[in-house]
């Protein structure tokens, strides 16, 4: 039964094939396609979100897919002219904190010693004030606008992907290959930039994608405040008003599920997504579920003892 | 011992720099916060009263170093100025009654969350590729990915509004005396049921798959491996081999990620207008109370600090590994 | 000869992976005699723990036990239940893992993970009573009774070995298998802890499967060596006709690599090329490419292990031609 595995494809064609063999990763990337393009051409196929054109309140009826607001506009508008503005800012904060965080982590762990010493205690002081509560006073202090609210988030968001970038700088640059580079003369940054951070790339796709999620709840909790732009069309500014009306006690639910869900929806997607990408860099996963599918075909169930299928002889 | 004594220099560094940025905060705002409030409460504070919040603010005109040391003065006598909104009221009063609330609602949830998470993911990869171990991560993941306070919006409309079976909102009803009487008690966990009902929801997830995953690693361990060729019953090395190392890395996750939920729980008391920090904070911030919502973020900040190093001392008494003076 | 305390048959073992599976150990036939000292030889890879595992049926996934049988006290352990196997381990047959460094609990006591092993096979009536037996088995391997509450991680390496032994010999087994247990110590320390367990076998009389790549301390130790090399049975004979007269090529190389500190001088050298690939065997004999003496149904053919004496068998062509 000894069959030869194909070497694996790297690259991005190792990225393609990992989701489409992972069911939870093709439903993330399917979730996140579909988003994509709503937040691209969605806003050509809807009514101007701003316009007061309805009866306020109105449940969802053939002509308002989603109903109105308590201002009289479709909410189905506002959904969809939300989602660009919320994923860019989302995508961009989480892209950000990786740069930042990944550079800081990078430097800790590849120089050690008391630069090390340093950056650690820097990121662990961020990490352990809690972010909400910072975020939200600085936003306060701030003129109110989308720049202010990335900026709040990447300032209180870096520190987790630094620790996490810092770890496996220090486990890779115990390794063999980089000796052998620090011998050969290389400088630190060719090292860094040639031999640690390709070896880190799942782990920084990893984050991107965390991050993002992170992000964009975030961003719609500080909105939902109204610590952002209350004039723009973003999903967290669509609460803000969904609750600034009163929907909760007059019972429109109509007026915020739909931004829920879609912020739900989103990260869920990243998520899955994610952990589809964790068969690449986890093959014992995959190596289980080979051995559960061949027990499973032989009628055996699982025990804690090594089982026995007769096989040979 | 010395573990814990590190670990307290550690908070109390992180103590200051937290009051640092708030000293900071204010100043490298465009303009003048005490114009702003003045401006804001045009006619209505007398200059004496604008002079007092100036003060009580730190920004009198001395050189920055000396309102630096006066600030942290104040800040060591637990005097967090005067608020603006409920002038004069100082912030530590009002801060106060929020408090009690605030530790109830997200202490409670995030003890019942980390401990019903911890036993899911327990049994999870115990009996891996079981139904829970396949239905209840996924699930958990989109519940999680919903924003805390929109779970707690649906609760509310559908458990409060709809159904009827909760209270729409504050931490007690009118009709009850506030006391240690069973009915004020009773009355509390009724208003108190979605708030931290949807707090355990959203996090349950978060510390399932993560015990679940450490779970997994330890039962392929060494020790296990020998626990259950040594014929231990299952339940001893499920719980006293695997379970019990595999809480060690939980329980470090758990400090950190304090912050994190506490923050969400803010968030849900606005919705359910729980009067606790959360819900002072947007008021704060609505009314461009500054030092009121100053005062809230140091009180969180030095709450989660405080609980951190408990959650550490914890530690200590979990891993005999972390208890070697020498 | 009296018939044997275990017997393996033809044990097939398979890992299975995403790629197909793998053969780690490929019908294994060999004896243990009560009382006796087998040693087990070979490189890293070979399927000697494989097989030391897959007795007690403790080999995690993704291992399948895919063929033979494991014959012990008139049964056959592939056959047991979950609860019969709880009673044949430890009672019946006990281990001592590779590091024991690993193999203990870090946040339980030496003594409560004795105890606990007391405790499960009902050999201890109280605490009190497992705490006694506790101390005894602990002065049993050279240990002080105070170690009793101690945690692993305050012990060193050698006494975490003892410690591992002194588990194992709790329930007075019939049968200690030996995975490498002196690997990850010192060369002083090692010859202490093998003439320790060396004493215990000569005084309680247990059977012992000794498994180690180093050839040399298999030999002072045991009575009888088997030889393994990618997954299969190569040699089998008593110790000092392993020596002085090994059949097999494999054999010979290693005892040319491995020298004896007392003989007298020996050229120094070892087998050419890397050991075979379990995954994807060489065909024939799986030596074949690496032997000296290679002849052309090598490539073909696989040897089976020919009876060269009562007690010395090998697998090579050489020995049929």
């Amino acid at each position: 039964m000894s069959v030869p595995s194909s070497p694996r494809s790297t690259g991005a064609r190792a990225w393609l094939e990992a989701i489409r063999r992972d069911q939870k990763a093709m439903v993330g990337a399917a979730l996140l396609t579909f988003f994509a393009l709503v937040s691209l051409v969605g806003p050509l196929l809807v009514p101007d979100p701003t316009a007061l054109m309805a009866v306020p309140l109105q449940p969802p009826s053939a002509a308002h897919w989603l109903g109105t607001t308590g201002q009289g506009q479709d909410v189905l508008a506002q959904t969809v002219v939300g989602t660009r503005i919320s994923l860019l800012i989302g995508f961009g904060v989480g892209l950000v904190v990786v740069l930042v965080g990944s550079l800081v982590g990078v430097a800790a762990g590849y120089f050690g010693g008391r630069v090390d010493g340093l950056l650690s205690l820097l990121f662990n002081v961020f990490l352990v004030i809690p972010g909400l509560p910072l975020a939200i006073v600085m936003a306060a202090y701030l003129p109110s606008g989308p720049l202010t609210v990335a900026a709040v988030l990447v300032f209180t968001g870096w520190a987790w992907n630094a620790r996490v970038v810092r770890g496996q700088t220090l486990a890779l640059r115990r390794r063999d290959f980089v000796a052998a580079s620090l011998v050969s003369g290389e400088s630190s940054l060719r090292i860094i930039t040639r031999e640690i951070l390709p070896n880190m790339t799942s782990l920084l796709v990893a984050q991107i994608i965390g991050s993002s999620v992170y992000a964009i709840g975030a961003l719609v909790g500080l909105e939902f405040l109204g610590l952002g732009d209350v004039s723009a069309v973003t999903w967290g500014t669509n609460l803000y008003w969904a609750s600034n009306d009163s929907a909760l006690l007059t019972g429109a639910w109509w007026t915020y599920v739909p931004t829920g869900v879609c912020v739900a929806l989103v990260g869920f997607g990243l998520v899955m997504l994610n952990s589809g990408f964790d068969e690449i860099t986890n093959p014992r996963l995959q190596m289980e579920r080979a051995w559960q599918s061949y027990l499973g075909a032989a009628g055996q169930p699982t025990s804690r003892s090594t089982p026995v299928v007769m096989r040979h002889g | 011992m010395r573990f814990i004594l590190r670990r307290l220099g550690f908070y109390l560094l992180a103590a200051w720099a937290a009051l640092t940025l708030n000293f900071f905060l204010p100043r490298l705002m465009p303009g003048d916060p005490a114009s702003a409030i003045f401006a804001r409460f045009r006619g209505q504070l007398r200059p004496e009263a604008l002079q007092a919040v100036r003060e009580a603010f730190g920004l009198t005109h001395a050189p920055l170093i000396s309102q630096y040391f006066t600030y942290l003065g104040h800040v060591l006598r637990g005097d967090f100025g005067v608020s603006v909104a409920y002038f004069p009221s100082p912030v530590s009063t009002i801060i106060g009654t929020g408090l009690v609330w605030t530790t109830f609602l997200a202490g409670t949830a995030v003890l019942i969350s980390f401990a019903i998470g911890t036993l899911l993911g327990v049994v999870a990869a115990w009996w891996r590729h079981g139904w829970i171990d396949t239905v209840l991560p996924p699930v958990f993941a989109l519940l999680g990915a919903f924003p805390y306070f929109w779970l707690a919006m649906v609760a509310l409309y559908f458990f409060g509004f709809e159904l009827g079976w909760f209270p729409l909102g504050h931490a007690y009803g009118d009709d009850v005396t506030p006391g240690f009487n069973l009915a004020f008690l009773a009355d509390v966990l009724r208003h108190a049921a979605l708030p931290i009902g949807t707090v355990v929801l959203a996090t349950l997830g978060g510390w399932m798959l993560s015990m679940r995953n450490t779970m997994v690693a330890v039962l392929g361990s060494d020790y296990v491996n020998l626990a259950r060729a040594k014929g231990l019953p299952p339940s001893r090395v499920v719980l006293r081999y695997a379970a019990r190392n595999a809480l060690l890395p939980s329980v470090t996750g758990f400090g950190m990620a304090l912050g994190f939920v506490l923050g969400g729980s803010l968030l849900t008391e606005i919705v359910f207008s729980y009067p606790g920090q959360g819900y002072l904070l947007v008021q704060a911030v609505r009314s461009q109370d500054y030092p009121l919502m100053q005062g809230i973020f140091l009180v969180i900040t030095l709450a989660v600090l405080g609980a951190n190093w408990l959650v550490d001392i914890a530690y200590l008494w979990l891993d005999p590994r972390t208890r070697e003076a020498s | 000869m009296a018939s044997p305390l275990l017997s393996i048959r033809e044990l097939c073992v398979d890992y299975i992976s995403d790629g197909g599976s793998v053969r780690a150990l490929d019908r294994v036939s060999l004896d243990l005699q009560a009382g006796e000292v087998l040693g087990v030889a070979g490189e890293s890879g070979c399927g000697k723990s494989t097989m030391a595992q897959a007795i007690l049926r403790i080999l995690p996934p993704p291992a399948v036990i895919t063929g033979g049988q494991v014959l012990f006290e008139g049964r056959d352990v592939l056959t047991l239940t979950e609860a019969e196997l709880r009673t044949l381990r430890w009672e019946r047959i006990a281990m001592v893992f590779q590091s024991a460094m690993d193999a203990l609990n870090p946040v339980l006591t030496v003594g409560e993970q004795i105890a606990d092993t007391l405790q499960a096979h009902g050999a201890a009536p109280s605490t009190s009573a497992a705490q006694a037996r506790a101390v005894e088995l602990l002065e049993m391997v050279g240990l002080q009774r105070e170690r009793l509450a101690s945690f692993p991680h305050q012990l060193s390496g050698g006494m975490r070995q003892r410690v591992g032994i002194a588990i194992a010999l709790a329930l007075k087994p019939a049968v200690v298998i030996l995975d490498e247990p002196t690997t990850a110590l010192d060369v002083i320390v090692e010859r202490e802890i093998l003439e320790e367990i060396h004493g215990l076998q000569r005084a309680q009389g247990f059977a012992v499967m000794f498994i180690t790549h180093d050839l040399n301390r298999m030999l002072q130790f045991s009575n009888r060596v088997a030889v393994f090399y990618a997954a299969k049975l190569v040699e089998v004979a008593p110790a000092a006709e392993l020596r002085s007269a090994a059949r097999h090529p494999y054999t010979q190389g290693l005892l040319r690599a491995f020298p004896s500190v007392h003989g007298g001088d020996v050229k120094l050298s070892n087998i050419p090329g890397t050991p075979a690939s379990v995954r994807n065997p060489p065909q024939g004999c799986r030596f074949h490419p690496r032997c000296d003496k290679v002849m052309d149904i090598c490539r073909v053919r696989e040897p089976e292990l020919t009876q060269l004496s009562a007690q010395h068998s090998a697998a090579c062509h050489l020995l049929t031609s």
